[in-house]
């Protein structure tokens, strides 16, 4: 019996080391893989329960943040006590995804990779919920909102940002939505029943918003014109355009009852025929298609602290005079988003060189004071020469849009099936000596060229006034 | 003793700052804590008794038995708060239950010489549940009998008393189970002699297919195999009765839809995670979210895990104390099986107490390594308990029962020693 009763003790000792084994192997082996399913409910809660850091405007206002919900079985949720600046925020749903900021410092915000093992031992130990990192833009509030409300009423871009440095000061899309509800939103969409409002409310103008620049693209084309040895002085035919393909009658942006001007004067007007002609003055296709490539229009756009897609782009190629008839009064193959033109309205400012856009200025470290700047990528776009910048711009500052400020800029219009687009690509000198670059592009069935003028100034006086303060 | 009352103190310190932990993480107030009053009353007034009746004992068996059962109210008191008081009362029952065995004089005769009338008993409650049979969630197998609110499976109850009839006939005939014909298996023992066996355990079997209950009559079949095997040394019985659960457990896969479901489930759990294998998969992602540390009491979430009070405590064990508190548990379950085989070793002289002493540690290792190893689909999912540890008063009070029998099983040890 002893010889059994040992056996026996041998077989139950074999059967709770093959359960301790089996144990060890579900939290140790296994862990990892069982905790990254998607559907264990422990892998969201974990989610939910990190306190995502904060997004502050460049003053310090916070424009999200994590607050704990009523419910304790809700989890944390994420604020956004100022719904206008989502165009540049984003917004943060575990179920539907991230955008904006939120998208691009997701990392920061939830604390993935600032936490040194010590840390990582002692939450878990305590059961501790890390706490994510903090995020500083560049965003001013004040000009956000002063963007956002001129563009009430309008379906379009608007992105404000200061030249040389780049720091996007501002960015609206309109209509927009309220990121305190992208769940519901992302309901709807979910639900298969997709309604076309939502759907243009989640939808991205100023960085994924595909325009026809029509005649915005004359700034581009008049430095061409210039740098091939034409003079802004010479005089150039501005009647009506007519166009085959699309069919179009293109006319000046701004009245203009003389058949003939200046070319200085015409590019002031927003008229397209001195451009529709551009072959006559020696810019060849191949010379087309390099200013393009120089800024950076055969690109997806970049804007530092934002995910970006980056489509594979396939250029166009321009290889008879008459390719580029249609794409050289902006109605052609070529299509352009507002962070593309900004980049043009910026040259002209910035010796004609693009600028590092970016929304991101500075990370803080959970439970950390001290904020760590981030030096913006370096933009390597040069667009024109610095000679013919300065040309430029002294065409563009004959006129002030505004009698008391400073306001200089160009104002086009554009054409897309039966939508009409009115473009402002402009810029004020502030009195720290640097400017103030913007673009607004507005879409309706029928608009003027001056309603986006009219937002873009009224954008640019309170960006005079934020500098005053 | 005073080892004794070390271990109980230590006991307590666990149960006590579980009990702390529990209130603190779930923001409860002081009265929370009247659990750890009943177990620390229960524990004292247990050892205060056994000091009195069986001051020659095991050392190690009430403190560890004590820890395990107050770790089951921390743990009741964790997943269903409601259900604590009732878990309580029933750790109160118990704990008289297993001093009034220790107390009772005769050095378990009254066991041995009634084993017929203590099986028929058993057999007759668990018949009274084919007709008066409920069960307290309103719904599933009728295996409880109630009354005034309190609900008993007398299952549970009959896994000792066949156990004790088992020890009982082994003992009486123990010279005809270790024959040498017999070894060979030439010359087997007469029906009349095996009939009597065969047909009690044949009416456990019976009556719990009846009943449905199919892992407790798996636990049956498995300890008698055991009790089998060391009464009479043949291995081969051992692999007969290997073959013959696999083929019950073919046909069983065959009649009843309940079991071809459970051993798909087993094969691949992953295949539906989110339906019928919802259960065994969030076990174990409990399990993997416990780690080596666990998330701490109160702080994890097996409340995901349904039914988790009942079938699933280890997977709530591991997912809030981690491996280490796996190892712990699994540690004290053995530590008291290992003392029952010691005990069982020491009394060979005494062949009935140390066939009762083999199967119930045959018992409780069969009954823990079954609940635990479906918990980790080792081996497909019974409804059956982890013993002191899961919610379930019948099974609470007879693992106690079971308890009392061994200490005072080790008491004659220790008289004999």
């Amino acid at each position: 019996m002893i010889r059994d009763l040992q056996r026996l003790t041998l077989l139950i000792l074999l059967g709770f080391s093959l359960v301790a084994g089996s144990t060890f192997f579900w939290t140790v082996i296994q862990r990892d893989s069982l905790l990254a399913r998607d559907d264990n409910p422990r892998k969201v809660l974990a989610e939910l329960n990190i306190q995502r850091g904060s997004i502050y405007d460049r003053n310090g206002i916070r424009l999200a943040y994590t607050e704990a919900a009523a419910d304790p079985a809700l989890g944390p949720r994420r604020v956004y006590p100022y719904p206008e600046v989502v165009s540049a925020v984003g917004h943060y749903s575990y179920r539907y995804g991230q955008a904006g900021l939120e998208e691009g410092y997701h990392d920061l915000l939830r604390a993935v990779g600032l936490r040194d093992t010590r840390s990582v031992l002692e939450d878990n130990l305590l059961n501790r919920f890390p706490l994510g990192g903090d995020l500083r833009s560049t965003l001013d509030l004040r000009l956000q909102q002063a963007l956002f409300n001129a563009m009430q009423g309008y379906r379009g871009a608007g992105i404000l940002a200061s030249a040389p440095s780049g720091e996007v000061l501002a960015m609206v899309s309109l209509p927009a939505y309220d990121p305190n509800q992208v769940d519901a939103i992302g309901r709807l969409l979910n639900a298969n029943n997709q309604d076309d409002d939502e759907t243009i409310r989640l939808l991205n103008r100023v960085t994924d918003g595909q325009y026809q620049p029509g005649g915005a693209l004359q700034t581009l084309l008049l430095s061409a014109m210039l740098a091939s040895g034409v003079s802004p002085d010479a005089f150039v035919a501005v009647g009506d355009v007519q166009l085959e393909r699309p069919p179009l009658t293109l006319t000046c942006a701004l009245p203009t009852p003389e058949s003939e001007l200046r070319l200085a004067q015409a590019y002031l007007r927003g008229c397209p025929a001195p451009f529709w002609t551009a072959p006559a003055f020696s810019i060849t296709s191949e010379m087309f298609g390099n200013i393009l490539q120089a800024a950076g229009f055969q690109a997806a756009p970049q804007l530092g602290g934002f995910r970006l897609p980056q489509p594979m782009v396939t250029p166009i190629t321009y290889t008879s005079p008459q390719d580029i008839f249609a794409d050289a009064v902006g109605q052609g193959r070529l299509t352009v988003t507002p962070l593309h033109m900004l980049q043009v309205i910026a040259a002209v400012v910035n010796r004609g060189n693009g600028i590092p856009l970016h929304l991101d200025a500075a990370t803080r470290y959970p439970a950390h004071a001290d904020w760590q700047p981030i030096r913006a990528k370096p933009s390597r776009l040069a667009l024109m020469q610095p000679s013919i910048a300065q040309t430029i711009q002294a065409i563009l500052r004959a006129r002030s849009f505004d009698e008391a400020l400073p306001i200089y800029g160009h104002v086009s219009q554009a054409y897309a099936g039966s939508r009409e687009y009115a473009w402002f690509l402009g810029w004020t000198p502030l009195e720290d000596g640097t400017d103030a670059v913007i673009v607004v592009v507005l879409e309706a069935d029928q608009i003027e060229p001056m309603q986006a003028v009219e937002v873009a100034v009224t954008t640019l006086r309170a960006t005079h006034q934020v500098n005053e303060d | 003793m005073r080892r004794e009352l070390a271990l109980l103190c230590l006991a307590g310190i666990f149960i006590a700052a579980n009990q702390v932990g529990l209130m603190i993480a779930t923001e409860r107030d002081w009265a929370s804590l009247y659990p750890l009053l009943v177990w620390a009353l229960c524990a004292a007034s247990g050892w205060a008794v056994l000091n009195r009746v069986l001051p020659q004992r095991d050392p190690f068996l009430f403190p560890t038995t004590m820890l395990l059962t107050g770790w089951g109210l921390n743990l009741v008191d964790r997943l269903l708060p409601s259900y604590t008081l009732r878990q309580s009362l029933w750790l109160v029952i118990g704990t008289a239950a297993l001093a009034g065995v220790c107390a009772l004089p005769g050095h378990l005769r009254w066991l041995r010489r009634y084993r017929y009338s203590w099986l028929l008993f058993g057999l007759g409650l668990l018949a009274i549940t084919i007709v008066l049979g409920t069960n307290p969630s309103g719904f599933g197998p009728r295996l409880w009998l109630g009354f005034a609110g309190l609900y008993f499976q007398p299952s549970e109850l009959l896994k000792v008393l066949l156990v004790v009839f088992l020890a009982s006939y082994m003992a009486d005939h123990q010279q005809v189970f270790r024959m040498e014909r017999f070894r060979m298996l030439r010359h087997l023992p007469s029906w009349r002699f095996l009939a009597p066996i065969f047909a009690m355990w044949s009416m456990c079997l019976i009556l719990l297919i009846w009943q449905r209950d199919l892992g407790t009559a798996s636990i049956f079949f498995l300890v008698f195999m055991l009790m089998l095997y060391v009464a009479s040394g043949q291995v081969l019985l051992l692999i007969g009765g290997a073959l013959l659960l696999t083929a019950a457990g073919i046909a069983a896969h065959h009649f009843f839809p309940v079991v071809a479901l459970r051993v798909d489930i087993w094969l691949n759990p992953w295949r539906d995670a989110d339906g019928s294998a919802f259960q065994i998969v969030q076990s174990l992602m409990g399990i993997a979210d416990g780690g080596i540390l666990g998330s701490g009491i109160g702080q994890g979430i097996p409340t995901f895990i349904p039914v988790v009070h009942t079938d699933f405590t280890y997977a709530a064990i591991v997912e809030e104390w981690g491996l280490i508190g796996a190892v712990g548990l699994l540690g004290s379950l053995l530590l008291i099986i290992l003392r029952g085989l010691r005990l069982a070793l020491l009394l060979e002289s005494k062949p009935f107490h140390a066939y009762l002493a083999m199967g119930l540690s045959i018992l409780l290792s069969v009954q823990s390594l079954m609940i635990i190893a479906g918990t980790l689909n080792l081996i497909p999912l019974t409804g059956i308990t982890l013993p002191f540890v899961s919610y379930g008063g019948s099974s609470l009070l007879v693992s106690l029962i079971s308890i009392g029998l061994l200490l005072a099983l080790s008491a004659e040890a220790e008289a004999k020693q």
